[in-house]
């Protein structure tokens, strides 16, 4: 089980709070959409639900996980093995290749499972890519190596922010789809920050952030 | 830990082969100069070491001559009337081979039955006494030591020509010494008359070796004639080796001075290293990797910079090290005593070379290694963030100089000695280095605002501003390592412009009469007579062997016009003339001054037989020897030494006298005066001056390494910060600005992050060197000096700054005006 439930969620840049008072519960299995205009604190609340950032106020519990109480090294250890997660510019090592940016979570967990990378590529359509370096990919197949990365060593969350917003439209649905088929068969839940309409049909449920704030929860 | 985490790191590393290169070769460069001077040092110290050891054997004590030397009936007396059975006579003085490239040779004269107990070598071999029978009946016969016959491809047998001051001898090589534990070269032997005879000193020896108990110490010294005296022989060697050690102080704190530098680059390196990766490593943050093993990599990664650095460095530094190595030995021989031989390897001086290699690359990342590993994977992402860290780092960096020249000021004005000396100079310097981030805020903000400046230049100083994370540290390590090399240039040209001075000063006679040999007193009253001569003053000079290292004393006759030629640094000029010419004191120089502390009013008594306690009447400047000179009127040097022989005459001509007819004149009247020479007051000041440049060559080398290291390591800086920005170049370019536009922009930033480090090193270097001026040379050699800032030092410093810049941004400059603004923007 890996309920996500967070409370009273702040976070401030400069006396301005891009996040106020969020609160809401993300149940296990769930694909949760959270849509909001350019700035309006979307990214931010990512970062707070998957440790990435601290709050000025407020709390998140990760099943049985209080963050506030946890420190930074228990916090990276929960993300390694625990979430999953997809950026907007894809993020791949651009020293590894493409199997090596699939194996690392794998390796950080202490699973050396070759076959699994293998699998893996192949699920995404990337199976004769493996020895290519991410700058020899395109946009989309580099998102592609993001979620075969995100997913290869089986967190029970997938966080995404934007995975759509360096892709066409095309490369977006192959994506989103990739990603809502990817999750929904193994039960993982599905936390995608975007500000695009199209991905609204595909979820479970909907946050929508206006200001900092959850106005629909 | 994942092995995947490293092998980025690794391939990072392997992405920017040339900045690597250059990382490689700043700690290369570095680690080689510390091993280079620690190799010369080390060479300097075995080769005075084995230069006491070898011509003074088991000798307890030494019997030493005054300037003419023992007469050899006092080695009869000591042997037979005070019955002292272990007694060697020795007669010693340099010679060359003019057939080897004038090849320098140490000729010691030894008596065959008396050297067993002192100089075991000697007897080693097969027929050692038939041979050393033949060396008695031959006046021409040689003993070389076996390597050294070797090098110059000589058998027993062969004849060869040796040269001396008496003049050039055809000798036979009659016998081999094997060179054994013992490292020999450099040293020829032959029978003490026939010595005698080659060097011109018939009659005469240098010592007198003895193996002596304590408590016949006082018999011998009561025999002892005026002018000589008896010390103990480990004592000598271990004074040469005191006085000797600032001067290997000196070299290893410059060789320091130049790894401290090397090792800002290394910092300036790894920080690059790490801002370069801050996507990188934000992106394993946000997977999982913990702090602990973002460290790990970074540190992996300055191992392997630190080991193949060091590896090519220890390489390098041996090389390097034969030919400083020469240059020192020639500074030794100029300064302390006759060193011969060559670089000799030392395991330790290897392993403390490559220890300050590993340990200061590891030390030097640490902080960027710690910085990028502190930070949150949400920051790492973001390189706003990382700028803003950067400028608060910058403000807390001031109050970081602030104590570290706090620091600098006790520990320079409470602590004495060379190694406090040195240890204030780095705080000091790294002070300076810690207010450089915050001067490029500041300077490139206020600049930016000055109305007029154009958009290309406020983008310029806009981009070096808005960079200072990379920057900064650029800036800093360039601004220390031009001060270094601006502060030793201008200590070596306060230095020189004294010594010049200095030479002005004392070489106040229009000629000046010299030979080889002690000339007969008359020849100064021959030359007063010439026609067109005002007067002459007449001077002996004796360098005595003691018990604090070497004794020099000076007797000289002057009238009253000349005493100006001291420079008193302590003491009334005029009082101490009146009681110097009623013989009622005596001159020190500056550095016996300070080495013995008798200072105006104090007394002091020679180590020699005969000598009473004379009172300072003033200390004087020069630099002629580190060990200093005691002067004294020449009637009362004869009466200390029983000598009436004269080193030098200075002769003055009558004012307005034709100078070219008086010197034929003068030359004439020297026929026949054996060796005698006659120079002008301006060769012997130019000669004077390349001695001084000899002497300072070493430092040169170390200056042009230090700037070797300071260019490579900037240009590896600068490269990597061009090219970290290639985004926003191409974002420009796709705005409409133009390749040469661009290529002028890139250079124009580089150029002003050099001109600003190389106005910040024009203080920094100037408080250097002062401190160079002030403390350090006083502290080692005694000397004190004028402050001379020659203009060209600080222009060639901000030069060196700004062409080093410039040079940096060529390459990242062309490569991004090349370069697609698509390329460019795609890049992460």
């Amino acid at each position: 089980m890996s309920d996500i439930q967070f409370d009273g969620l702040t976070r401030r840049f400069r006396d301005r709070a891009v996040v106020r008072e969020a609160s809401g519960h993300i149940q296990s299995g769930e694909f949760v959409v959270v849509l909001g205009r350019s700035g309006c604190g979307k990214s931010t609340l990512l970062n707070l639900l998957a440790g990435l950032d601290r709050p000025d106020g407020g709390r998140v519990r990760f099943s049985e996980h209080a963050f506030e109480a946890m420190s930074d090294r228990a916090l990276t250890l929960l993300r390694r093995r625990r979430i999953g997660l997809i950026f907007q510019a894809y993020n791949l090592v651009p020293t590894l290749s493409v199997a090596e940016n699939v194996a690392l979570p794998l390796e950080l967990n202490g699973v050396t499972a070759t076959q699994r990378v293998g699998q893996w590529l192949t699920r995404v359509g990337l199976e004769d890519f493996g020895d290519a370096m991410p700058e020899q990919l395109s946009g989309g197949e580099q998102q592609r190596v993001a979620v075969a990365r995100a997913l290869v060593h089986e967190p029970e969350v997938i966080m995404a922010d934007e995975p759509t917003g360096n892709l066409d439209l095309a490369n977006a649905e192959r994506v989103v789809a990739l990603l809502d088929d990817l999750c929904r068969e193994a039960g993982r839940t599905l936390l995608m920050v975007t500000h695009s309409q199209e991905v609204v049909g595909l979820a479970d449920r909907l946050l929508t952030i206006r200001d900092g704030q959850l106005v629909l929860a | 830990m994942a092995r995947l985490v490293f092998t980025a790191g690794r391939r990072a590393l392997w992405r920017h082969p040339v900045q690597l290169a250059l990382a490689l070769i700043g700690i290369a460069i570095g680690v080689a100069v510390v091993v280079a001077v620690d190799l010369a040092n080390h060479s300097a110290r075995q080769a005075m070491a084995q230069a006491i050891d070898r011509v003074a054997g088991q000798a307890t004590h030494q019997v030493v001559a005054g300037p003419g030397g023992l007469p050899e009936s006092l080695y009869r007396e000591l042997r037979v009337e005070a019955r002292i059975a272990r007694t060697a006579p020795v007669v010693e003085g340099g010679a060359t081979l003019p057939d080897y490239g004038g090849r320098p040779l140490r000729l010691m004269g030894l008596d065959p039955f008396a050297e067993a107990p002192f100089r075991d070598y000697l007897s080693r071999g097969a027929g050692v006494g038939a041979e050393w029978g033949r060396l008695l009946v031959s006046p021409d016969a040689l003993v070389l030591p076996e390597a050294t016959a070797e090098a110059l491809a000589l058998s027993v047998g062969d004849e060869l020509r040796l040269r001396t001051r008496a003049g050039t001898r055809e000798l036979t090589l009659a016998r081999l010494i094997p060179d054994g534990q013992r490292d020999l070269s450099g040293l020829a032997f032959g029978d003490i008359a026939a010595v005698q005879e080659w060097l011109g000193r018939t009659g005469s020896l240098t010592r007198i070796d003895l193996i002596l108990p304590e408590s016949r110490v006082e018999a011998v010294r009561q025999r002892l004639p005026k002018g000589a005296a008896l010390i103990p022989a480990a004592k000598r060697g271990s004074a040469l080796a005191q006085m000797s050690q600032a001067f290997h102080i000196n070299l290893t704190a410059l060789s320091l001075l130049a790894l401290v530098v090397g090792l800002f680059l290394v910092f300036n390196t790894m920080s690059f290293l790490v801002v370069q990766r801050r996507r990188m490593l934000g992106v394993l943050r946000t997977l999982g990797v913990t702090r602990v093993e973002v460290f790990a990599q970074l540190l992996a990664d300055a191992v392997l910079i630190g080991v193949l650095g060091t590896a090519l460095g220890l390489g390098l530094g041996v090389l390097l090290g034969a030919g400083v190595t020469q240059l020192v030995l020639a500074t030794v021989d100029q300064l302390y005593f006759e060193a011969i031989g060559g670089l000799r390897l030392d395991g330790l001086a290897l392993a403390k070379g490559g220890a300050l290699g590993l340990v200061g690359t590891l030390l030097a990342a640490c902080p960027a290694a710690w910085e990028a590993a502190g930070v949150s994977p949400r920051d790492s992402l973001s390189r706003h963030d990382l700028e803003r860290r950067a400028r608060r780092m910058a403000r807390g960096l001031v109050v970081v100089a602030a104590l570290l020249a706090a620091v600098a000021a006790l520990v320079l004005g409470l602590l004495d000695g060379l190694v406090a000396g040195f240890a204030g100079i780095f705080a000091l310097m790294l002070a300076v280095a810690a207010l450089v981030p915050m001067a490029v805020v500041l300077i490139g903000t206020g600049l930016g605002r000055l109305p007029g400046v154009p958009l290309a230049g406020r983008l310029c100083l806009r981009g070096a501003v808005g960079a200072v994370s990379r920057t900064g540290i650029a800036v800093a390590a360039l601004t220390v390592a031009v001060a270094a090399v601006i502060g030793m240039s201008v200590m070596i040209a306060s230095f020189r412009g004294s010594v010049a001075d200095w030479l002005e000063r004392t070489l106040r006679a229009d000629y000046y009469v010299s030979a080889p040999a002690p000339m007969p007193a008359a020849l100064a009253a021959h030359l007063a007579a010439v026609d067109g001569v005002d007067h002459v003053t007449r001077s002996r000079y004796a360098r005595m062997p003691s018990a604090d290292g070497l004794t020099r004393v000076r007797g000289i006759d002057m009238p009253r016009s000349a005493w100006a030629r001291f420079d008193f640094v302590a003491g009334d000029a005029d009082r101490a003339w009146q009681r110097f010419r009623a013989g009622e004191g005596v001159l020190v120089s500056e550095p016996y001054a300070r080495r013995h502390d008798v200072w105006p009013g104090d007394t002091l008594e020679l180590p020699v037989t005969g000598a009473t306690a004379r009172t300072v009447l003033g200390v004087f400047r020069d630099y002629a020897s580190v060990q200093g000179v005691v002067v004294m009127p020449l009637g009362a040097y004869r009466g200390l030494f029983d000598d009436k022989r004269l080193s030098g005459i200075g002769i003055e001509v009558a004012e307005g006298a034709d100078t070219e007819a008086i010197r034929s004149r003068l030359q004439a009247a020297l026929d026949g005066v054996g060796g005698a020479r006659l120079r002008d007051n301006d060769s012997i000041r130019e000669r004077s001056l390349a001695v001084f440049d000899q002497t300072f060559r070493v430092t040169s080398v170390l200056r042009l390494l230090a700037a070797l290291v300071a260019v490579v390591g900037i240009v590896g800086a600068l490269m990597a910060l061009q090219f970290d920005r290639a985004r926003e170049y191409a974002t420009y370019r796709a705005l409409g600005l133009t390749r040469g536009q661009l290529g002028a922009m890139t250079l124009g930033e580089s150029g002003f992050l050099g001109t600003l480090a190389g106005l910040c090193a024009v203080p920094l270097g100037l408080l250097l060197a002062a401190l160079l001026v002030f403390v350090i040379n006083r502290r080692a050699f005694g000397w004190t000096m004028d402050f001379q800032v020659p203009p060209l030092a600080l222009i060639e410093g901000v030069g060196l700054a700004v062409g080093a810049a410039l040079v940096a941004a060529l390459y990242p400059a062309w490569v991004i005006a090349r370069r697609s603004p698509a390329a460019g923007l795609k890049e992460d």
